[in-house]
């Protein structure tokens, strides 16, 4: 099975369809992306961070575990890092198999292994408050942790950039 | 020998550093060394620690590792 595991701080563009394999019966893509509420409150996206070398390496474990069990030609993962606005695509991956079962199961497991074992994490920006945006690495425990200076979404808005190359 | 130590996320802020380097002997454990570096700390259940890259628990000895990761819950995609 062919891979493309990626992390990039730059916008996601699925790339285009490829075209010739007669092979391939089934496509899927999925795309992951920011919603605008978080908690009841808006937000102007999320910052996610990695333990880069590690998420890879995972990544491309969990691959070679699925593989077993759902073969498929083709897999994609891409994961956008730092901050990702609300609308855009956090997470894009994309699945070619002969048969639509396979594809299917394997989209499904993966994201569920990447969302449960891959150490990336997200953190909230919220825009209720002009001066302070509070961090919550960890929604799901309500943990809110420190503010941090509205300012830093500003500064760090990303770079246009194709994160995957076209063809 | 040393290790270097990484704290991501929630843990990152807990501890005050992203990365430490650490001396400490192979028949150290994750905790043993977290404990070290960081007393008053509370370990919770739910944070993970990772050897060279890899899960593992935290009680089992570093051997020759040469990195020690500490992972809270994930949140990615």
């Amino acid at each position: 099975m062919k891979t493309h595991i990626e992390l990039t701080h730059h916008p996601i563009i699925p790339p285009p369809l490829p075209a010739g394999d007669r092979e391939i019966g089934a496509q899927l893509d999925f795309l992951g992306m920011v919603r605008e509420m978080e908690a009841g409150r808006p937000i102007p996206g999320l910052n996610y961070e990695a333990h880069e070398p590690m998420a890879l390496s995972m990544m491309e474990s969990i691959l070679t575990d699925l593989a077993l069990r759902h073969p498929c030609h083709e897999v994609w993962i891409v994961h956008r890092l730092d901050f990702v606005p609300v609308g855009e695509t956090a997470l894009f991956v994309r699945v070619h198999s002969q048969h639509r079962q396979a594809a299917l199961h394997m989209m499904d497991e993966l994201i569920d292994r990447i969302k449960k074992d891959v150490p990336i994490w997200k953190r909230l920006e919220s825009v209720t408050n002009n001066t302070d945006c509070a961090d919550l690495f960890d929604p799901a425990r309500e943990r809110c942790a420190f503010a941090i200076q509205s300012s830093r979404v500003n500064k760090e808005q990303p770079t246009r950039a194709v994160a995957l190359p076209r063809g | 020998m040393k290790i270097e130590v990484l704290a991501f996320a929630q843990v990152r802020i807990d501890l005050g550093f992203a990365e430490r380097v650490v001396e400490c002997s192979p028949t150290e454990t994750p905790r043993a060394i977290l404990l070290k570096i960081a007393p008053q700390y509370i370990l919770d259940r739910s944070v993970r620690v990772a050897v060279n890259r890899v899960y593992a628990d935290w009680d089992q000895p570093l051997g020759d590792a040469f990195e020690m990761a500490i992972i809270p819950p994930v949140s990615g995609g």
